[in-house]
């Protein structure tokens, strides 16, 4: 059970933070990055099943797979994001982990520009033809 | 038909792409940002979808209209291949009209005077910018000399002619009077009928002995 495996690596890492945060709190630092890479790991080979059913779906919708491609770089900048700014609020620095946030807001927005484009011609596209 | 199961099934999919998406976003302040640019693409989805239909219509129907099936008609030839339709199908419908104000008619004689109806015409006016447009303009009547004769059955086959019996007199002269083919009062009483029913003149109403 991969479920039983994530949990045991969480616990044993939350108890090992706890000890060594009173300790050395640079190591406890480093063992949560360490343990979010390993959690990660551990379910990055079944990501790829998810990917293929979310491929499949917009191709029978019709969608095109740039802006799927869009999609799935913006959800990626959002945990990235996410994962970092947690570290950073775990680490006491509540500051950086809000610019990692407002940074990972940039990127999005950055992102969805092509996506925000394309809507608008496609709504003055549909207003032309039915006008 | 097919166009709307398209465009129902293209709906389907986006919305289950969406679910599919949602779940998949982080629990933190991004949340909010991812979903709405996932909202942006659920609406160019739909978008693309309807535009799909849309175009449809915009091309199927002048091919459907002037019948050619290349799409590629002008609109003059559109119209007046419009116009035509239009008017074959109010031919169509005068036609039909006309038929059943026939049978009609028909009823109306055999349920009230019982004459021997062979057939009935009706003409009816179909000039469309006629102000009497779809009033009925004559009424034929054809009825047999012989009161037993009527019109065939629909589907049936022609009526045989009764042979009236034949007596033999030895030692007279005289000749048997001929039957009063259909007797007056029946003629009026049915033209008073229809004149009543159809609200035209008396004079409308033509009846022909055969």
């Amino acid at each position: 059970m991969d479920v039983v495996q994530i949990v045991a690596i969480g616990l044993m890492a939350t108890v090992l933070i706890g000890v060594l945060k009173s300790q050395r709190p640079e190591l406890a630092v480093l063992l949560s990055v360490a343990a979010g890479v390993i959690l990660f790991l551990l379910v990055l080979g079944k990501i790829g099943s998810i990917v293929g059913v979310i491929t499949d779906l917009s191709n029978r919708a019709g969608i095109s797979m740039v802006y799927l491609g869009t999609i799935m770089k913006i959800i990626g900048i959002a945990y990235i994001a996410e994962f970092g700014a947690q570290i950073c609020r775990d680490a006491g620095a509540g500051a950086v982990a809000t610019k990692i946030e407002f940074a990972a807001k940039i990127l999005i927005m950055v992102l969805a520009v092509p996506i925000v484009v394309a809507v608008l011609q496609s709504l003055l596209k549909l207003l032309g033809e039915a006008g | 038909m097919e166009v709307i199961r398209n465009l129902v099934q293209s709906l389907v999919i986006i919305i289950i792409l969406a679910m599919f998406l949602e779940m998949l976003l982080p629990a933190g302040q991004m949340r909010a940002y991812v979903k709405m640019v996932m909202g942006l693409l659920v609406i160019i989805a739909v978008i693309q979808a309807v535009g799909s239909m849309a175009r449809w219509s915009f091309e199927e129907i002048p091919a459907l209209v002037a019948g050619t099936g290349d799409g590629g008609g002008q609109l003059p030839e559109i119209l007046e291949a419009g116009k035509r339709i239009s008017a074959r199908q109010q031919e169509l419908g005068i036609e039909q009209y006309r038929q059943g104000l026939a049978q009609q008619v028909t009823a109306l004689v055999k349920l009230n005077q019982g004459l021997p109806l062979l057939d009935v015409e009706v003409s009816v006016e179909s000039d469309s910018g006629s102000p009497d447009f779809g009033q009925v303009k004559e009424i034929i009547l054809t009825v047999s000399d012989n009161p037993k004769q009527t019109s065939p059955a629909p589907g049936g086959t022609e009526p045989v002619e009764e042979v009236s019996p034949v007596t033999v007199q030895i030692g007279s002269s005289e000749t048997p009077e001929r039957e009063e083919a259909v007797p007056p009062q029946a003629a009026a009483g049915i033209v008073d009928v229809l004149t009543n029913f159809y609200n035209i003149q008396p004079e409308q109403v033509i009846i022909i002995y055969r």
